[in-house]
């Protein structure tokens, strides 16, 4: 398991990983291409060979920054960016470009991550530090923030022409927080000696951090008509409460309560109601709310098994497509032998990352890794789900895969933490 | 061939290189995973041997194998089940990495002690070296 590491020993899983990988989306550029104009152009070539020596460069710089990391979660991201990269282009080559830019900062983040914090363990000593940081975020962006896309709500912070989600960022200040609090508190949370409607509570005083932490969070969120964050933050937190106590009546109460609050948002406020609404009879609002849903549905039906092929559809009938709806226009490309694949992808990170978690050399770190790896997993269920109408449509952004420089950043950060975690715990490969 | 046709394969071939892909990655992903669990299960160099049972049920000279990752402490699930009520349920935890081992304190009450002194996290373990448990006392010995 862990003898016989030797440092800077060359990647070659992941290096051929990444070189398979990177032949999946060259073909894919090429299809695009040939579907657009017939041959393959300059302007193909460039954007192939700037994101694939990107990859390759970063790969290199990893087997002397981390050696001993783990070796397929970045050749898993590669693909999954890559072929998020050529739908976003063939939907909007100058958006395209942009997010080419984007996956290019991801890297660096990536980098940067493996360079510092010298060790994760570190990060747990200043867990209300990073909870403070990520409030006084979404503090700024609610009193300071712009409103891109007139939807009504503050969500970006401008700077100088480049417009940043906090919410984004703050998820993994959350996980960090949550991490080590529940490693320290863990043997007091899992015990309880506080019994409610016969069920054993830990001390009332030691959750009270908790639920502080996560209303605060519901609350900027609601008022920030986010839902989809709000879900996310509320599917972490249970997440993390499971792995930490391994007591299921953790996650089954907050599930209770959810659905509960759920129903009580229904008649509250009107935009989960026509949300809901919405969901459930898409077409009683074909041209108003339920435009994009069934816009996206059709999207799905015209795929077919093995879709219409890069170029060859017609997406962008469908509004935001290289956002929230970037799913759909991947079914009516690749069809359902493609989203299967993709979602297989999806399937290995998140296996791969828990069972990073369940190797790591502390209850920090397997906290860390495994809130981390829920992030994905969350965010994939949540607008995968809503895409397809398995339930309600709330805008988050698909891992890795949707336009989005914020999201795509904190991603690249996430999966820096988790090949760090993989690294101290000294496995290979 | 026409441009569509060529498309057409060309959209075949690339769904069928998706699952190469996959395939190929779980392919990796199983193997790492099988020759993980098989060095967990493996036996390490090394024995424990009682050199002072304390009111434990263990007596003098109790020898333990060990294993690449020894939980040590009072429940009986532990790898090393010492039965004293100053020992902790789960009390340390031996660990064999790079030709060395480590003992790490898992929180435990009584606290664990390398040659007399304590260990806060986790602290490195020689052949011969001494480890005390609360009051019962076992040394790391070659097999």
């Amino acid at each position: 398991m862990i003898s016989g590491l030797r440092p800077y020993r060359p990647r070659v899983l992941e290096l051929s990983s990444i070189i398979m990988a990177l032949v999946l989306v060259g073909a894919a550029f090429a299809l695009l291409a040939g579907a657009e104009t017939g041959r393959i152009g300059t302007s193909t070539m460039l954007r192939l060979a700037v994101y694939g020596l990107a990859a390759l460069a970063t790969s290199l710089l990893l087997s002397r920054l981390l050696p001993g990391a783990d070796q397929l979660l970045y050749p898993l991201v590669v693909l999954l960016g890559g072929v998020g990269l050529v739908e976003i282009t063939r939907l909007s080559p100058s958006l395209g470009d942009r997010q080419l830019l984007w996956l290019i900062v991801g890297d660096a983040v990536l980098l940067l991550t493996a360079v510092w914090p010298r060790n994760v363990g570190w990060l747990r000593l200043y867990k209300y530090t990073w909870a403070f940081i990520g409030f006084a975020l979404i503090a700024i962006t609610i009193v300071h923030g712009a409103d891109i896309g007139n939807s009504g709500y503050r969500r970006w912070i401008g700077f100088h022409g480049l417009y940043l989600q906090p919410v984004e960022f703050l998820k993994i200040f959350m996980v960090i927080f949550f991490a080590a609090y529940l490693d320290e508190k863990r043997e007091l949370l899992a015990g309880g000696r506080l019994v409610l409607a016969g069920i054993r509570l830990p001390p009332f005083q030691y959750l009270i951090p908790l639920l502080v932490m996560w209303g605060l969070s519901l609350l900027l969120l609601v008022r920030q008509d986010d839902l989809g964050s709000a879900l996310l933050f509320l599917g972490i937190f249970l997440a993390m409460l499971y792995v930490g106590t391994s007591r299921a009546i953790y996650p089954v109460l907050g599930g209770v309560l959810f659905a509960m609050g759920a129903v009580g948002a229904y008649f509250v406020f009107s935009h989960v109601r026509l949300r809901t609404d919405v969901w459930l009879n898409p077409w009683g609002y074909a041209t108003t709310g339920g435009y994009q849903l069934i816009q996206g549905l059709y999207a799905f039906a015209a795929g077919g098994i093995a879709g219409q092929g890069l170029g060859l559809g017609n997406p962008n009938l469908v509004p935001v497509a290289s956002t929230d709806f970037i799913w759909s226009a991947l079914g009516e490309e690749l069809g359902l032998a493609g989203l299967a694949a993709l979602l297989l992808v999806y399937l290995l990170l998140i296996f791969r990352g828990l069972d990073i978690a369940v190797t790591a050399r502390d209850g920090f770190q397997k906290l860390l890794a495994a809130g981390l790896v829920s992030v994905f997993a969350i965010q994939t269920i949540v607008i995968i789900g809503g895409n397809t109408r398995l339930m309600p449509l709330t805008g988050v952004p698909l891992p890795f895969l949707s336009y989005g420089g914020s999201s795509i950043v904190a991603n690249f950060a996430i999966l820096g933490l988790l090949l760090k975690v993989s690294r101290e715990a000294g496995r290979e490969p | 061939m026409s441009v569509d046709v060529l498309l057409f394969w060309g959209r075949i071939a690339f769904l069928a290189g998706l699952y190469l892909f996959i395939l190929y990655v779980v392919f990796a992903l199983t193997r790492d995973l099988r020759s993980r669990s098989m060095s967990v299960e493996e036996a390490a160099p090394g024995e424990l041997v009682v050199v002072d049972p304390a009111r434990s049920g263990l007596s003098l000279n109790d020898a333990f194998p060990l294993m690449s990752e020894t939980l040590l402490g009072r429940s009986p699930d532990n790898t090393v089940a010492i039965p004293d009520d100053t020992v902790s349920s789960r009390h340390g935890r031996l660990i064999f990495s790079r030709g060395s081992w480590t003992i790490e304190d898992l929180g435990s009450r009584n606290g664990t002690f390398v040659n007399g002194r304590r260990v806060t996290s986790r602290a490195r373990l020689n052949y011969g070296d001494v480890m005390a448990l609360g009051g019962v006392s076992l040394k790391l010995v070659r097999p």
